[in-house]
């Protein structure tokens, strides 16, 4: 038991870790999105490698936001890997680069010539593009290396002035040791993909280096371990087919969902292993709390529908789960046309904090009424589920339990609000009517379900209610469905988006369903379980409508000001 | 540390309290820490680079050292400063706000706590912090010169000229002195204003000051001789700036003004893009993309435009509050009149200065509301500031309204201050000038 708690701890934070990287990635604090290192910097990174003939130069330019514009700007770029003149522009900043690349042995300067060279365009601020490009570099020493140490100096003056991560790294390769260097051998931005910036690690402004390398001794090799270090890093081996560059993995908070949109590789075995992957996503998304009313509904199939209802219900949620994500999609694709997509989020997030206020707003006047009315005003609307109060408590826990994890982990980012609020609006829209079933329960009677045999005694669920029950439960499309589609849009890649969330929704449909199924065979069983609740929990259905409401409310605040319609001065 | 052992050494001689032996210790160990991190260029490092190296070197092993805390929070700030980049101004804050909580009393570093807010535009918390630091040590000219410096943004200037007057009371330097003269320009004290900033370089170089605030002030006494139509002089102290402290972006883009003031547009040309290689400001992009109208290079001007444009779009999505460079393009080039009065509005509700008037009035006499836009430049005037620009504006408003008294006394002092204020608007001012029957005076600005 304690072995299977602890497992199921460790299942629900990895599901927390993705729910809260899938809810930073729609929630829409623009400046989370920036380039970790500014709008304007312009980063460098080199890294030597000696061997015993030759020292090859691996070199990144990481460009922000703004300088991205102005190179695309000047050179006719379209900010595509695929681009024809992307291949004659990389070409051009090859040689260009290199001019102001000073690599000298023993006081000699040596030829630098390009092996390779490639560039890619990570989204940054409000999914405007940034530019990565890198070049292998390759220069043949003049003599082989000996036991006579060789003084290598290499000094970058590309971009001078420009502020920007500046790092240079040294390794040994093959037959070769490096005696001294001025530089470290440990590369801290793993080539500009992470910028890990404090106090005490500022961003390295490295420029030049002056190393001293020797032919290695015969048989020492494999002991020294900087060709392993150097194979490791990948470009070493890399050098004769081309340089593999990955962007930023900090800043632009990410799932392995959206990388997947986003990869190059488009064959077909990429296809269905993408397609693989978002079952699986789709699949663990319908066990979040967001989902919580379905579930319950499930489960209430469960206790009293058949195998054929739970089906149903599984697949009306998925259906309207899929059309609720392409018609924001859809709309989204034709907006774009007139609005650019950073300005087109703000608006987004408006959109859904009016529709979350409404929702909470609607579960306030009808709570309130339940309030201030007798246990009879219930029946139309809490058919479904009067019994099932234990599930509620379980899942109200569930919700308590992230809700401050959500704080705790993320007190300090700019973004923690937002996402908090997406993520509170999201999981309260899902459990509403589960709360108010607590009054009528104490209202009524101590053998529910007993009591409530006798209230619907064997009426059976409605086709037409069951099939509301679905729409309303899969209508609000969920973050990471939508960020799949945005950033398809993003790259011009829509269909492939689109095929993503119809096997997104496969996975869920299953999920849901097989919960449904489960539940049908298991839940007599489970429904044995149920416990009263106090009396005081009758006011907390209205407390948590009215927050549904702020939360909506704020959400839309926030959003408005990010478009710059509201103005809020601090 | 040494300074550890001579602190309770002459304390114990001199029987200090607690309080003071630890004041007194943290004056000993900032100063060996100044005296540890000599200045001259590294490797591929400046000497502010290097400090910082040196500070983190050192708080690696003594993580509780409230004074090196200080010491990388002031580099940092510098580092900043130099750079243009914000992400050294949160550097800064982290390292002072752990000096601060290492020693709560720690007046310098709550002093360049506010300067960092400052540097961020966020005024009002300048204003508290330094405030703040000044309660922690009355007799810091500098908090009085942070204080004041938010006080000039934000337009009190009855406030100014007394927090101006204690800072300089106290003590005399290189930041005393231009601070003084950013206020004797506003106010049209300009000779004091003049004079004010040759004695701050002075100071400057006599007390070994960092080059960049050398520079600095140098190029504030190009901008202030540029106001004033003295277009050798500007040369001279922009590219004194410029030996001081090569590629400083700040010079670059000064003695590119002068230079388009000159009719040297080729040469302007290549300067804005210097200033633009090291930070891509899109002031500097809406003045090269002027020079390269003037030039007749449309599609140049173009981009630069293009990029004016972009920079505002990221500073929405980055929420900058402050846009006023974004108004003052939209006015100049007469477009997007609703946007730009909306931004002048918005920034209007918490800075007040005679700038923020200015842009304002401007903006809402494009947008066709020149009666709105009077009362903005008048207060935009109200010190009789020598800025052609100023006069430009309120003679063009003036004109709207069928005032060509007044009108025509703006415009002739515009062109009589600096004929070549501005590319592709002097030009306009000059018409106007002469379609209300003004009499254009020869200048010898230019030949100067």
């Amino acid at each position: 038991m304690l072995r299977r708690n602890a497992k199921r701890r460790k299942a629900k934070s990895l599901l927390l870790t993705t729910t809260l990287a899938l809810c930073g990635a729609l929630a829409i604090p623009p400046a989370a999105f920036a380039h970790p290192m500014g709008n304007f910097s312009i980063n460098h990174y080199s890294r030597l490698i000696a061997s015993a003939r030759a020292i090859e130069l691996d070199y990144i330019i990481d460009m922000a936001e703004i300088p991205t514009f102005q190179e695309t700007q000047e050179n006719g770029l379209v900010t595509r890997p695929a681009d024809p003149a992307l291949v004659q522009y990389l070409a051009r900043q090859a040689e260009l680069l290199k001019i102001r690349l000073t690599l000298q042995a023993d006081g000699q300067q040596l030829g630098l010539v390009c092996l390779a060279r490639q560039a890619i365009f990570p989204p940054g601020a409000g999914g405007l593009p940034t530019m990565k490009m890198g070049f292998i570099y390759r220069a043949l020493l003049p003599l082989s290396l000996s036991s006579v140490p060789v003084s290598v100096h290499y000094a970058d003056g590309n971009f001078p002035g420009r502020a920007g991560w500046k790092e240079i790294i040294a390794l040994s390769g093959p037959g070769a040791v490096l005696a001294t260097s001025s530089v470290p051998s440990r590369d801290r931005s793993l080539e500009l993909t992470n910028y890990p910036t404090d106090m005490l690690n500022s961003p390295p402004q490295t420029l030049e280096a002056s190393l001293l390398f020797k032919a290695a001794p015969p048989g020492s090799e494999s002991k020294s371990g900087a060709l392993e270090a150097a194979a490791e890093t990948g470009w070493l081996a890399a050098a004769g087919t081309g340089v593999r560059l990955e962007a930023n993995r900090q800043g632009t908070p990410r799932s392995i969902f959206t990388d997947l949109i986003k990869s190059n590789r488009m064959d077909l075995s990429f296809v269905l292993m993408a397609a693989l992957i978002s079952a699986v996503l789709g699949g663990f998304h319908a066990l979040e709390p967001g989902h919580g009313k379905t579930l319950v509904a499930a489960y209430l199939v469960g206790a009293r529908g058949t195998a054929r209802q739970a089906v149903l219900l599984g697949a009306t949620v998925t259906a309207s789960h899929t059309a609720s994500v392409y018609a924001l999609g859809i709309a989204t694709l034709y907006a774009s046309r007139w609005v650019v997509p950073d300005q087109l989020y703000p608006w987004l997030g408006a959109a859904s904090g009016l529709v979350v206020s409404a929702l909470g707003c609607a579960l306030f006047i009808g709570r309130w009424r339940r309030a201030h009315s007798a246990g009879g005003a219930a029946h139309h609307h809490g058919v479904a589920i009067r019994h099932h109060q234990h599930v509620a408590h379980h899942h109200d826990d569930a919700h308590d339990h992230r809700h401050h994890q959500c704080e705790k982990q993320h007190e300090h980012k700019f973004a923690a609000v937002h996402e908090h609020n997406w993520w509170g609006g999201h999981v309260r829209v899902g459990v509403p009517d589960v709360e108010h079933m607590h009054d009528y329960r104490h209202e009524n009677a101590q053998a529910h379900h007993h009591h409530h045999s006798d209230d619907t005694p064997t009426k059976p669920l409605s086709l037409s209610g069951l099939f509301a029950l679905g729409v309303t439960g899969g209508i609000v499309p969920c973050p990471a469905a939508l960020v799949v589609l945005l950033a398809a849009l993003a790259i011009h890649r829509v269909a492939f988006g689109l095929f993503l969330i119809v096997a997104f929704s496969a996975g869920l449909a299953a999920v849901l369903i097989g919960l449904g199924l489960a539940t049908v065979f298991a839940g007599r069983f489970m429904s044995r379980f149920t416990a009263p609740g106090p009396l005081t929990e009758r006011w907390l259905p209205l407390a948590s409508s009215s927050g549904i409401m702020m939360i909506g409310l704020a959400m839309c605040l926030q959003s408005l000001v990010a478009a710059g319609v509201l103005n809020i001065h601090v | 540390m040494a300074s550890d052992a001579l602190v309770s050494t002459v304390g114990g001689i001199t029987n200090l309290g607690a309080r003071q032996r630890r004041k007194c210790a943290l004056a000993v160990q900032m100063l060996i820490v100044t005296m540890l991190l000599p200045p001259g260029p590294a490797l591929g490092e400046n000497a502010v680079d290097r400090t910082i190296v040196i500070c983190q070197k050192i708080l690696r092993v003594r993580p509780d050292d409230a004074a090196i805390h200080y010491r990388l929070g002031d580099a940092y700030v510098e580092k900043g400063r130099e750079t243009g980049d914000i992400t050294y101004y949160q550097l800064a804050s982290q390292a002072l706000e752990q000096a601060l909580k290492i020693e709560p009393d720690l007046g310098p570093a709550q002093r360049h706590l506010a300067y960092v807010l400052y540097s961020l535009h966020d005024f009002a918390g300048a204003e508290r912090e330094a405030s703040h630091a000044i309660a922690l040590d009355p007799r810091d000219s500098n908090a009085y010169g942070v204080l004041g410096d938010a006080q000039l943004e934000t337009g009190q200037y009855a406030a100014v000229a007394g927090t101006y007057a204690t800072m300089a009371a106290i003590k005399d330097d290189l930041y005393s002195y231009s601070r003084r003269s950013g206020l004797e320009t506003i106010r049209g004290d300009d000779a004091d204003a003049i004079a004010d900033l040759k004695r701050a370089i002075a100071d400057g170089q006599r007390d070994g000051a960092p080059a960049e605030a050398i520079a600095w002030a140098e190029t504030r006494l190009a901008e202030d001789y540029f106001l004033l139509g003295r277009l050798g002089e500007a040369t001279v102290q922009d590219q004194a700036a410029l030996a001081a402290y090569p590629d400083y972006y700040r010079a670059l883009a000064s003695l590119g003004q002068v230079r388009a003031a000159q009719g040297m547009f080729d040469d302007a040309a290549a300067l804005y893009r210097g200033a633009i290689a090291v930070i891509p400001l899109p002031e500097y992009a809406a003045a090269l993309g002027d020079v390269y109208a003037s030039l007749g290079r449309q599609q140049d001007a173009q981009r630069q435009r293009e990029l004016v444009e972009f920079i505002a779009r990221l500073n929405v999505i980055n929420r900058v509050l402050y846009n006023r460079v974004l108004v003052d393009y939209y006015a100049d080039h007469d477009i997007e009149h609703e946007r730009a009065i909306e931004l002048a509005a918005s920034e209007f509700q918490s800075r007040r200065d005679i700038y923020g008037q200015d842009a304002f009035a401007w903006a809402l006499y494009r947008g066709d509301k020149a009666a709105e836009a009077l009362p903005h430049i008048t207060a935009a005037l109200q010190f009789n500031t020598s800025d052609a620009r100023l006069y430009f504006h309120a003679g063009m408003i003036y004109a709207a309204l069928g005032r060509k008294n007044l009108a025509r006394t703006c415009l002739s002092r515009a062109l009589a201050l600096n004929p070549h204020f501005q590319p592709i608007l002097d030009h306009v001012a000059a018409q106007e000038y002469a379609s209300l029957g003004g009499e254009l005076k020869p200048t010898n600005s230019v030949a100067q």
